[in-house]
């Protein structure tokens, strides 16, 4: 019996709280067992005063408690809560996970908009279609209440996640507010979506040549008539007959079909990104959050095979992210290189994981590329970009203890410590970003002169000493000195002394 | 192409169920069958009557009173209809009473059994029995009223008998007065009287009542006196969107019931002019609505004689369902189940399966929920005893017990209550539809996966009615099925409704449609000059849009037999509409209730079972399930019982092109009654292999003409 797992994720959305139930059974097959949505506004709330009323989160925490029912059930063994642009933006949002603990026992994870992006892909990568459409480049279009998320793919690689306030809601918002008729509110939106989605074609899909948009999400897939079309494949003709249908009904009906004022925009949206891209198809996919969820969850607990690396597809983007502010990458690719290096040699018996590695290494990726702003500030600069950009794949927390292993690799112990004790990072949590900031130091000081002077670097642990032993064949004083600047943080992270050791080929000895 | 919404093409709705009482009314009548399933015929055809006043007479009137001059299918106005009917039942009634005058009283009295139509009728030494009865029983639970200036007329509670009476002072000084008793409910109301040769007479309450009647109003004259029995407006309406609590408001709603505005009045024959008229003005009874009755009222207190214990020589050889064969060897119904989808036909097989299944479920370790819908009830049901059970073990229960099944409204709420105090997750309905589908879903862990089994049927989760209506269930653990069955939970506890269905045909949104594709299919496959075939059995047809796509179909020569028991607003025979299809009702000793849609498609030959009627009530404002049946054997099965059904020469009644109905013409024919085929069906079933797949008797043809 153990060999069958199920489990439940459930994602508090700005319009709706969904949620999924899955088995995995002993041969791996996962199967989806149960799937319900609970209509409940509370992005509304947020539109107009920032943050969810107490009546709202009594509404909600009831509704949990309901879907919790039905994940009993099915006897779930685990119950994934995740909460998603609305939580995220709510001004009180510790107060309303405190509410949800206490209500419902449950704790809920509070993604970050390419965080959502990731779990789509990753839903649309589980799908067996998924491998026909990536080869020949597709944009994944979520055009939800809360956001519209966009995810490029191409030749099997992810491309770009971008994220746009322009969720349907909000637009609803927008147009209620102006007091237009129905039948203009349809041209407004159609301009107003026009607009925002010129600045993501200039910047991010202007040369990409994409067959397939894929259409995540099922919200609108269950306007009446686009329902019976989940999972279909259709080409522009049909795609497009479909869209003006579904218009011209919501137009019609807005004041008497649920929902019309959410579902126009999104529909608009989707006509106008399948015209921009010129797909050639278009998948009504209807997959969610937490199809990705529990695909990631059932990978993690290796209940399933792996089916795709999804931390090559982060590293992908970080180098996308890397060569917009990066001329020549050879030195980040050098210390990314080395810090690998450092961190293999101290895994064993260090506590570190491999997210951890991912970590360091998106931080060796991006730690200089502020010069592409400022050199004299570069370090700070480099913290702030990585800060504000949207990598996906990556939570919140984790991109905000990247930035702190760039904003301190140059920083000796004490400042460090100093600095860090400021920060609000629990205590396990900064001593993560202690250990990755001094490997990168190291790293980065191993190249300071940007010629990748040492062609290889081994390391050992003897005697109490973490060895590094670099090959070279030019004089390496610079960085040897450079170096000494980490004994005490590294000792203090590590336990171990540092020693730089150095195998000099510049003459041949026997 | 013709206009098929022309009202021509079409029978009035309450005319065409007044055929069907009248079909019931011919078992009465019928000579062959033993007295006590005549009288028990007769009886069922007042209890019928009963609920068509209630309900469908009573909603003509408010419509009528509300000036609506909106006209039905057949074109008739509320008004119109009113009238029509009220003829039609003047004549039927006296027919019930002519039947039970000359038909079958002078039988059972043949019998041994003697009804006492009059308290005058009474030999002294019984007089003086029932004297001593009425003294010591009866008087005690009497309320005698007068009626004057000072003591308003009582209010008389719907469908009770009462004695009325015209009194005056024994001086003689002062008028008449009028006086009403009510019959107690809480009495038997038959009493018998033994002879002693062993010869039963039996007396109703109100002739005992009657005979001691001075004894009420003791400083008065009986002037005289008569029984009557009024029906009230009982159709319940209920302002689902303002009711915070559905329970509640029913619950008031019933009490109201008690005085809705009088529909019926019915009097003994030869009551005194004053106390009709008095009786009319005071219940503000149209004349039309008032009858009189040869005999005593309320005849389906007859039923009871049904029951009575001896006897055995004048009604049916009881039957007793058979076991079904796959449940037989004490295996579990889940392991039973597992390996292939079981289908039982109730009542010539035993409905304890069922029970049974939910009843291991609530005692199974694996077992993680039970859900299921409760429409109509038995009384100490053992499916409710095993759902609290259940909810008591841990296990997730929730149960969908539909407050608005009309005139169960009573016992629907005592259910909830007690389901809900074990702890089971009740549900009341949803706002503006009757959920009446039936279906149980058990979720199960296994070791290869969650599994979910589910049962659906054509009839109730009763057990009591499964013994006397024929229906139809299904066991599967198919797992499309499965998928659905949660989902149609998903729907019911007020959550989002599904993307898709996989196999289920789910009212009210999208089995109207479903049915329409698939007869046009048909049409679609006649056109192209394929054979197309459609069979349908159900109790009721008036869905309009369904009978004009009929009508289209049969025009397109696809060849339709309809098996409908009752109402059925489609008229057959009419040139260039209806030539292509036939029209026949089964009445019988089980009541037929299971629904079966069989449709050609070309050979693939696609059947349905399910909740459902081609009734507007059904298709549009009610939660209905109708499923497929897809494995040969079992399609054959059904297959089998359609077919038998269309050979049936005892039992079926052919729907004339002139609107009447006609026992088959058996010239040439065999004698078949489909229902005696079945109960032997069912135990044969049991001693014999399945034939080989394709290798049965039954094979499709057209159905006689």
């Amino acid at each position: 019996m153990s060999r069958l797992h199920v489990f439940a994720a459930i994602t508090i959305g700005s319009y709706e709280t969904t949620l999924t139930i899955y088995q995995v059974n002993g041969s791996g097959d996962m199967m989806l067992l149960n799937k319900v949505k609970e209509k409940l506004l509370i992005g509304k709330d947020i539109i107009r005063t920032g943050s969810i009323s107490n009546g709202m989160i009594r509404k909600l925490c009831k509704k949990i408690n309901k879907l919790k029912k039905l994940t009993l059930e099915f006897g779930a063994e685990e119950v994934l809560v995740y909460g998603g642009t609305a939580i995220r933006e709510a001004a009180n949002q510790s107060f309303i996970l405190e509410q949800i603990k206490m209500t419902t026992g449950y704790e809920v994870n509070v993604v970050t908009d390419p965080q959502q992006s990731f779990f789509v892909y990753k839903g649309v990568v589980s799908n067996s279609k998924y491998e026909e459409i990536s080869k020949d480049g597709a944009l994944i279009l979520d055009a939800s209440p809360g956001k519209l998320r966009v995810t490029i793919v191409n030749g099997g690689e992810l491309i770009l996640t971008q994220n746009v306030s322009l969720g349907t809601l909000q637009v609803r918002e927008w147009v209620q507010e102006t007091g237009y008729s129905q039948e203009e509110q349809a041209a407004l939106i159609r301009e107003m979506i026009s607009y925002r989605l010129k600045e993501l074609e200039d910047v991010f899909f202007a040369d990409l040549n994409l067959k397939t948009l894929v259409i995540a999400g099922d919200l609108f897939l269950t306007q009446a008539s686009w329902k019976s079309k989940k999972g279909d494949m259709l080409n522009a003709d049909k795609f497009i007959k479909l869209c003006k249908k579904a218009q011209k009904h919501l137009t019609q009906n807005m004041s008497f079909t649920e929902d019309a004022d959410i579902l126009l925009p999104a529909v608009i949206i989707c006509e106008e990104f399948f015209e921009k891209i010129g797909a050639k198809q278009a998948w009504m996919s209807g997959i969610e959050m937490n199809d990705g969820i529990a695909c990631e969850y059932a990978m993690d607990h290796k209940y399933i095979p792996t089916i795709h690396d999804f931390k090559k597809d982060i590293e992908s983007e970080v180098i996308k992210i890397m060569k917009r502010y990066i001329h020549s990458a050879e030195h980040n690719e050098y210390v990314e290189a080395v810090s690998n290096t450092l961190f293999k040699g101290l895994l064993k018996g260090a506590n570190l994981t491999e997210r951890e590695s991912l970590l360091l290494k998106i931080a060796a990726l991006l730690h200089n590329v502020g010069r592409y702003i400022s050199m004299e500030e570069s370090t700070r600069i480099s913290a702030y970009i990585v800060k504000r950009s949207e990598i996906v794949g990556l939570s919140g927390k984790e991109r905000k203890m990247i930035s702190e292993i760039i904003r301190c690799h140059k920083m000796d112990y004490h400042k460090f410590v100093e600095y860090i004790s400021e920060e609000d990072f629990n205590r396990q949590e900064k001593v993560i970003i202690g250990k990755l900031t001094i490997l990168l130091g190291i790293a980065n000081t191993l190249d300071v002169a940007h010629c990748q002077k040492f062609q290889t670097v081994k390391t050992q642990i003897r005697d109490e000493e973490f060895r590094i032993t670099v090959n070279t064949l030019s004089d390496g004083i610079l960085e040897k000195s450079f170096i000494k600047r980490h004994d005490e943080f590294f000792e203090a992270m590590y336990g171990y002394k540092l020693v730089l050791r150095e195998k000099n080929q510049r003459f041949n000895t026997l | 192409m013709k206009d098929f919404k022309n009202p021509d093409y079409y029978d009035n709705r309450e005319l065409s169920w007044i055929k069907f009482n009248e079909r019931c009314l011919d078992e009465a009548k019928r000579t062959d069958l033993p007295i006590l399933e005549r009288l028990n015929f007769l009886a069922i055809t007042a209890s019928n009557l009963d609920e068509f006043f209630m309900v469908r007479v009573a909603s003509l009137t408010d419509v009528d009173q509300a000036g609506v001059k909106k006209r039905d299918i057949a074109g008739m106005t509320a008004g119109e209809q009113l009238k029509a009917i009220s003829k039609k039942l003047h004549e039927f009634m006296k027919s019930q009473y002519n039947t039970l005058n000359m038909s079958i009283l002078p039988k059972l009295n043949e019998n041994g059994l003697h009804l006492i139509k009059s308290y005058k009728d009474l030999t002294e030494e019984q007089a003086k029995i029932t004297t001593q009865y009425f003294e010591e029983i009866i008087y005690p639970v009497l309320t005698p009223m007068a009626v004057d200036s000072s003591r308003p007329f009582p209010l008389v509670r719907n469908k009770s008998i009462n004695i009325a009476a015209l009194i005056s002072s024994k001086d003689g000084k002062n008028e008449a007065e009028f006086a009403t008793v009510q019959v107690p409910d809480v009495l038997p109301r038959g009493f018998f009287l033994c002879d002693e040769d062993g010869t039963q007479h039996l007396i109703l309450l109100e002739e005992i009542i009657k005979q001691n009647m001075n004894k009420l109003f003791l400083a008065h004259k009986i002037k005289s006196m008569g029984v009557y029995r009024i029906i009230r407006n009982a159709d319940l309406t209920i302002d689902e969107d303002d009711a915070s609590d559905l329970l509640l408001e029913i619950e008031e709603k019933i009490r109201g019931r008690q005085w809705g505005q009088v529909i019926h009045l019915s009097m003994e024959e030869g009551m005194d002019k004053k106390i009709v008229k008095y009786l009319v003005d005071s219940f503000k009874v149209k004349k039309d609505n008032v009858y009189y009755l040869n005999g005593p009222m309320d005849l389906k207190y007859f039923m009871k004689l049904h029951g009575l214990e001896g006897w055995d020589e004048m009604r049916n050889k009881k039957f007793k369902p058979a076991p079904v064969k796959e449940f037989m060897n004490g295996e579990k119904i889940f392991d039973v189940v597992r390996e292939k989808d079981v289908l039982m036909h109730h009542p010539y097989q035993s409905f304890d399966p069922v029970v049974e299944f939910v009843k291991q479920a609530s005692e199974d370790k694996d077992v993680l929920a039970i859900k299921q819908t409760l429409y109509r009830v038995s009384g100490n049901s053992p499916i409710i005893a095993a759902l609290e059970a259940a909810a008591m073990a841990g296990k997730q229960v929730t149960v969908l017990v539909e407050l608005k099944a009309r005139f169960d409204e009573e016992n629907n709420i005592v259910w909830a209550r007690k389901l809900e105090k074990a702890g089971c997750h009740v549900i009341y309905g949803l706002l503006g539809l009757k959920t009446h589908s039936k279906i149980t879903l058990v979720v199960r862990r296994e070791e290869e996966g969650i599994k979910r089994y589910v049962h659906l049927g054509t009839g109730n989760y009763n057990d009591s009615t499964a013994k006397i209506y024929t229906d139809m269930g299904l066991f599967t653990c198919d797992e499309a099925i499965g998928s659905d069955a949660t989902a149609v939970f998903n729907m019911l506890s007020g959550y989002s409704e599904p993307e898709q269905w996989n196999k289920l045909l789910v009212a009210p949104y999208w089995l109207k449609n479903a049915f329409i594709s698939m007869i046009d299919r048909e049409i679609e496959h006649a056109k192209a000059g394929k054979e197309a075939r459609i069979i349908a059995k159900m109790n009721s047809l008036n869905h309009k849009g369904i009978i004009q796509k009929l009508y289209e179909a049969s025009q397109a020569g696809v060849k339709i037999d309809l098996i409908v028991r009752g109402i059925c607003c489609l008229k057959v025979g009419i040139p260039g509409v209806s030539e292509n299809i036939t029209v026949r009702s089964i009445v019988g000793e089980f009541l037929e209730h299971a629904r079966i849609f069989y449709f050609y498609n070309d050979g693939e030959e696609d059947i349905f079972l399910g909740s459902a009627d081609w009734m507007n009530r059904n298709l549009e404002r009610r939660v209905e399930i109708v499923f497929p049946i897809e494995d040969e054997e079992l399609k054959n099965q059904v297959k089998e019982v359609l077919f038998v059904q269309l050979d049936d020469t005892l039992q079926a009644r052919i729907y004339q092109a002139d609107g009447t109905y006609k026992k088959v013409d058996r010239r040439g024919k065999y004698a078949l009654n489909s229902q005696d085929y079945f109960k032997k069906w069912a135990s044969k079933q049991l001693k014999e292999e399945k034939p080989v797949k394709g290798d049965r008797r039954f094979i499709p043809k057209n159905a006689p003409s």
